[in-house]
C-alpha cells in the first residue's frame, strides 16, 4: 500500500491517540513541577522540585509503595501457583470444550471488577457467607475479619486477575509437542518429575508474560483495594484517587504517579528482559 | 511495419529490495496464442503474471494490449482473467457467488448473469455444485470454479499461475487437456506459468524459458527441445535429464574419460553424431557432450562400452543408469529390448545428428 | 492418580474464581437483605425493586449508550488502521502498531490522572463525549490486535482475485477483505463493549456528576453504604447477559482462540 493512504486511513486513530492519550501524559509531566494552590483546580505554573522532594522527604510514601509491591508479589506468586494445575487442566482438554471452560474462565476479567468485588463484599463480611458458614460448622467462634485487610485485598485481586495467568500459559502448555511427554515417560519420569523438569521450564515464558501482566495489574489496581480494603489499605492505585479526586492536588498526583510509574517500569523491564532470556535459552540462537 | 502484437511486454524491469528479479523483459504474444512461461522456482514467473495483471508495479518498460499502453490502467480495468495459484476463491461466498462475482461487479442483469453461468458451469462440468460452499468441494472442482470466474467474464487475456500445482498426479494429466480444450474453443490468448516441463511441452503453442529473470530460450515445445541454444535450456527440457559429458578436444580427436579408461573419437565420427557441425578451427579445449538419454542405443557393433549399474523400469521404458568413462549417463531403451541385468558390460553407440556441443560456460557450439 | 488429583485442583480453582458470581447469583433470590448463608428464603423482590427502580435503570442506560458509541468510535478508526498497517511495508509499521497498543501496557489510572487535569483544561471533564474518547483509546488495542489477528489468515490472492474481476479496492474492501476479518471485528467489538461498560478507573475520575455509569453508581454505593441487595440484583442481572454473551461468541466464534 502506498505511503500516503496509509497515513489517511491511520490519521483519525492517530489523531485520537495524540489528542487523548499522548497530550495528557505530557501534561501530566508539565504538571508534577508546578505548585498546588488549594481549593482550587488551577496550579501555580512556576518549576518547582517540591512535589518530587515531598515524596522522598515523608516515610509515609515508601510504606504505601512497600505495601503495594508486597501485595502484588504475593498476589502473582498466588495467581501463578493457582493457575497452573487449572491451565494444564485446560489444556488437556479438546479444542471445544476447552473454548467454553476458557470463556467461562474469562468471567472475572469481562464481568467487571465491579461485580467480583461485590461478590467478595457478600462472602467477606462480618458476617456474610464465609464467616456464617465457619460459624454455622462450629470451625470458628468469632468472625473472622477479611474486609479491610490485606488478606482480603489480596483473595479479590487474585481471583480478579487469575485469567490474565490462564490465558498465556494455557497457549504455552498447549504449544508444547504431546509428544515430549510421551518420551519422557517412556524415560521412566513419573507425573511430578515431568512437571519440574518438562512442563514448568517449557511453559516458563508463556509463564513468565502472565506474571508480569497480573504484577502490572496489581501494582495499579484501585477498585479492589478499595473496596475489600475499605479505605484501610491504602496502595498506590487508593492514594492516588485520593489525591486526585478528592483531595485535588493534581500537581502533587501527576508527581506520584510518575514516580511510581517510573519506578515500577524499571522493575517490569527487568522482568520483561528476564523473559525475553527465558524465552532466547528455549529457542536456540535467535 | 509489422502488424503489432495482440500483447506486447517492453524491457520490463522490476527488482525488490534491490534485488532485480526480472531484467529486461521482451515478449510478443499472438491473439489466441497459447503461451507457456517455463523456468526453476523463484526466476520472476509469478512476478511478471503479476505485472500483467498490474497487481505489481514495474520499475521500466511497459505492457501493451490491442496497441493500448496498459501502465496507467488499474487491475480492476484491466480485463485479465487471472487463476492463483491457490485458487483464492472467495472463502464466505458459494460456487455461484464465487463465478458470477465478476458480473455482478459489471452489473450485468440477472438473466445475463444467470445464462452465462449455465454455460460456463457446462463448460467446466461443474453442474450441481452451484450452491455449494468452496469448502465443500474437492481440490480438483476448486480449480475449476477458479477457472471458471476468470473465464466468465470474457477477459482479454487469461493469467494462469500454476494452475496444476495443487492437483493430485492422476487429475493433473486429464486436466492438462480439458485447460488447452477449452482454450482453444474459446479462443482466448492465454499466458500460464509453470515449472512443470511436462505441462509446458504438452500444453503450450509456445514456450518461454527463463531463468534468473531474463529470457533463455522463446520458442515452439519442439524447438526447444531439438534445438536448445544452451545447455540451460537443454537440461531443462527432456526428461530424463539430459547427460552432460566432460570431453577433450586436441585439435584433431576428441577424448572421453581420464588418461586410465579414456577413449578416442575421430573428429570425423563426431561431426557424424553432433546435431551441427561444429565451428572451424575449433581450438584444443575442455568442452561438454551433451546426450539425451534417448540418442543412445545399445549395439553390438557399438565403440563405446559401459556397466550397468541400475535399471529403473518405467514401464514402457526402462532406464539404464551406466557407469562409463568416469561419468554416470543415463540410457533411456525400450523395456522390450532390455535383455540386461546389473553388472553387465553393454556396448552402445549414439544416434546420428543427435549430440550437442557446449563450452565449458554453457553455449552451444553444435 | 495424579491426573485425578490435578482435575481435583481445578475444579476448587474455577470455584474460586467464579465464587463472587456464584454469590452474586446465590444472593439476588435471598429473601434476607443480610446476605445470610444458607439463604434464609427465595424471593424475586430485588429484581421488582430493579425493574421500579429509575436511578439503576438510567445509569445502565448511560452505560450502554457509552459503551456503543466507544466501541463504534474504536471501530470505525482502529480498523482502517489495522489494515493499513497491516498492508505497510514500511519499519514504521511496528512503531505505530507499538503506539495502538500501548494503553494495554501503560496503567490506566496514571494516564486517568494526566486524563483528569486534560479534561477539565478542554472543559470535557463530565462530558459525554470526553468518555467516549477515553474508552476508545482502551478498545482501539483490542480491535487492532483482534483485526490484525484475522487479516493473518486471509489470502491476500482473493483481494488480488477480486481486483482482476473488475472490483475497485474500495469494492475489494467491502466485499472481500471485510467478510474475513469480520470474526476479527465482532470479538473485538463484543469484548470492547463489556470493557467499556464495566470499567469503574477511568470513568470514576472523569465522569463528573452527570454521566454517572452504573459501575461508577455500584462503587460509590459500595464506599458509602454497604451492599445493597437491590445492587446485587442488578450486577446478577448484567452478569447473566454478559455470560449468555460470551457463550454465544464461543459457540459461533471460537473467540477464546482470539483472546
Ligand atoms: N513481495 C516480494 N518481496 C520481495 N521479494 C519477492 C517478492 N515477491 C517475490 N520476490 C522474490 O522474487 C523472486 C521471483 O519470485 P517469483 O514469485 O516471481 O518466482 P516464481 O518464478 O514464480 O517461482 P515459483 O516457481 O517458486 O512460484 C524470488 O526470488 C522471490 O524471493
Ligand atoms: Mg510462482
Amino acid at each position: 500500500m502506498k505511503t500516503k493512504h496509509v497515513w489517511a486511513l491511520v490519521m483519525p486513530a492517530l489523531l485520537l491517540f495524540v489528542l487523548i492519550f499522548l497530550v495528557p501524559f505530557l501534561l501530566l509531566i508539565v504538571k508534577s513541577f508546578q505548585t498546588y494552590v488549594p481549593g482550587t483546580l488551577i496550579s501555580d505554573s512556576s518549576f518547582t522540585w517540591e512535589n518530587y522532594t515531598q515524596l522522598f522527604s515523608d516515610g509515609y510514601y515508601f510504606k504505601i509503595y512497600y505495601r503495594t509491591i508486597r501485595i502484588a508479589v504475593i498476589s502473582t506468586l498466588a495467581v501463578l501457583v493457582l493457575s497452573y494445575p487449572l491451565s494444564i487442566f485446560l489444556s488437556s482438554m479438546n479444542a471445544k470444550v476447552r473454548g467454553v471452560f476458557m470463556t467461562i474462565s474469562i468471567l472475572p476479567m469481562i464481568g467487571g471488577a465491579m461485580i467480583q468485588t461485590m461478590g467478595w463484599f457478600a462472602m467477606l463480611m462480618r458476617y456474610g457467607t464465609i464467616n456464617s458458614f465457619l460459624l454455622g460448622l462450629h470451625i470458628i467462634k468469632d468472625p473472622i475479619q477479611f474486609l479491610g485487610t490485606e488478606l482480603g485485598v489480596i483473595i479479590g485481586l487474585v481471583q480478579s486477575f487469575l485469567p490474565m495467568m490462564i490465558y498465556p500459559l494455557v497457549s504455552s502448555l498447549l504449544a508444547i509437542d504431546r509428544e515430549i511427554y510421551d518420551s519422557a515417560r517412556t524415560l521412566g519420569a513419573r507425573p511430578p518429575k515431568i512437571f519440574f523438569s518438562v512442563t514448568i521450564p517449557l511453559s516458563a515464558p508463556g509463564a513468565m508474560a502472565g506474571a508480569i501482566l497480573v504484577f502490572m495489574a496489581c501494582l495499579t489496581s484501585f477498585v479492589t483495594p478499595s473496596s475489600l480494603g475499605q479505605g484501610k489499605i491504602q496502595v498506590f492505585g487508593t492514594y492516588a484517587y485520593q489525591q486526585a479526586i478528592q483531595v485535588m492536588n493534581w500537581p502533587f498526583s501527576s508527581s506520584y504517579a510518575i514516580f511510581f510509574i517510573l519506578s515500577m517500569g524499571i522493575v517490569v523491564l527487568a522482568l520483561n528482559l528476564l523473559a525475553r532470556g527465558l524465552r532466547r535459552k528455549r529457542c536456540g540462537s535467535m | 511495419m509489422a502488424a503489432t502484437p495482440f500483447l506486447s511486454v517492453q524491457h520490463v524491469e522490476k527488482s525488490f529490495d534491490n534485488t532485480p528479479v526480472l531484467l529486461d523483459m521482451n515478449i510478443d504474444v499472438e491473439k489466441g496464442e497459447f503461451v507457456v512461461l517455463l523456468g526453476p522456482s523463484g526466476c520472476g514467473k509469478t512476478t511478471l503474471l503479476r505485472i500483467l495483471a498490474g497487481l505489481i508495479e514495474a520499475e521500466e518498460g511497459r505492457i501493451m494490449l490491442e496497441g493500448n499502453d496498459l501502465s496507467r490502467t488499474p487491475t480492476h480495468n484491466r480485463e485479465i482473467g487471472f487463476v492463483f495459484q491457490r485458487y483464492a476463491l472467495f472463502p464466505h461466498m458459494t460456487v455461484r457467488e464465487n463465478i458470477s462475482y465478476g458480473l455482478k461487479i459489471r452489473k450485468r442483469d440477472k438473466q445475463f448473469i444467470r445464462e452465462k453461468l449455465a454455460t460456463i458451469v457446462d463448460l467446466l462440468e461443474l453442474g450441481g455444485l452451484e450452491e455449494r460452499k468452496i469448502s465443500e468441494i474437492s481440490g480438483g472442482q476448486q480449480q475449476r470454479v477458479a477457472l471458471a470466474r476468470a473465464l466468465v467474464i470474457e477477459p482479454k487475456l487469461l493469467l494462469l499461475d500454476e494452475p496444476l500445482s495443487n492437483l493430485d498426479a492422476k487429475l493433473r494429466a486429464s486436466v492438462r487437456v480439458n485447460i488447452v480444450e477449452i482454450q482453444k474453443k474459446l479462443g482466448i490468448t492465454t499466458i500460464m506459468v509453470t515449472h512443470d516441463q511436462i505441462e509446458a511441452m504438452t500444453m503450450g503453442d509456445r514456450i518461454i524459458l527463463m531463468n534468473e529473470g531474463k529470457i533463455q530460450q522463446s520458442g515452439p515445445p519442439k524447438e526447444l527441445y531439438a534445438n536448445p541454444k544452451d545447455r540451460f535450456v537443454s537440461e531443462f527440457i527432456g526428461s530424463p535429464k539430459i547427460n552432460t559429458l566432460p570431453t577433450t578436444f586436441d585439435g584433431t580427436s576428441f577424448y572421453l574419460g581420464n588418461s586410465e579408461n579414456s577413449i578416442t573419437i575421430s573428429l570425423t565420427d563426431m561431426c557424424n553424431w553432433l546435431m551441427t557441425t561444429p565451428p572451424k578451427n575449433l581450438p584444443a579445449n575442455n568442452y561438454l557432450l551433451g546426450i539425451r538419454p534417448e540418442s543412445m542405443r545399445i549395439a553390438s557393433d557399438g565403440m563405446f562400452l559401459a556397466t550397468i549399474a541400475f535399471l529403473e523400469d518405467c514401464g514402457a521404458d526402462t532406464h539404464l543408469h551406466l557407469k562409463a568413462y568416469r561419468s554416470r549417463i543415463i540410457m533411456r531403451i525400450n523395456s522390450c529390448d532390455c535383455k540386461q541385468a546389473v553388472n553387465d558390460t553393454v556396448p552402445f553407440t549414439f544416434l546420428d545428428k543427435s549430440l550437442y556441443l557446449f563450452d565449458l560456460e554453457g553455449n552451444r557450439l553444435a | 492418580m495424579w491426573k485425578h488429583v490435578n482435575r481435583v485442583l481445578s475444579w476448587l480453582i474455577l470455584l474460586f474464581m467464579l465464587a463472587p458470581i456464584i454469590i452474586i447469583f446465590l444472593n439476588s433470590f435471598n429473601s434476607s437483605r443480610f446476605f445470610s448463608f444458607p439463604p434464609d428464603g427465595f424471593t424475586l423482590e430485588w429484581y421488582r425493586r430493579f425493574l421500579e427502580n429509575n436511578e439503576y435503570r438510567k445509569a445502565i442506560g448511560i452505560s450502554t449508550e457509552l459503551a456503543f458509541s466507544a466501541v463504534i468510535l474504536a471501530l470505525s478508526v482502529g480498523i482502517p488502521s489495522a489494515y493499513a498497517l497491516f498492508k505497510w511495508d514500511s519499519s514504521k509499521r511496528s512503531i505505530l502498531q507499538a503506539v495502538f497498543l500501548s494503553p494495554l501496557m501503560l496503567p490506566g489510572i496514571v494516564w486517568a490522572i494526566g486524563l483528569i487535569q486534560y479534561y477539565s483544561m478542554m472543559g470535557l471533564l463530565g462530558s459525554f463525549i470526553g468518555l467516549v474518547c477515553a474508552h476508545a483509546i482502551i478498545i482501539i488495542p483490542y480491535v487492532i490486535r483482534l483485526v490484525t489477528a484475522s487479516l493473518c489468515y486471509l489470502d491476500e490472492d482473493t483481494e488480488h482475485a477480486a481486483r482482476t474481476l473488475g472490483a475497485t479496492p474500495v469494492k475489494t474492501f467491502f466485499s472481500v477483505t471485510l467478510p474475513a476479518i469480520k470474526p476479527g471485528i465482532i470479538i473485538s467489538g463484543i469484548f470492547g463493549f463489556m470493557i467499556s461498560f464495566t470499567d469503574v478507573v477511568i470513568a470514576t475520575f472523569i465522569a463528573g456528576s452527570k454521566y454517572i455509569t452504573y459501575p461508577v453508581r455500584m462503587y460509590v454505593e459500595l464506599r458509602t453504604e454497604g451492599l445493597d441487595p437491590l445492587a446485587v440484583a442488578v450486577s446478577a442481572a448484567i452478569m447473566f447477559v454478559i455470560i449468555i454473551i460470551a457463550l454465544l461468541a464461543e459457540k459461533s466464534l471460537s473467540w477464546s482462540k482470539y483472546l
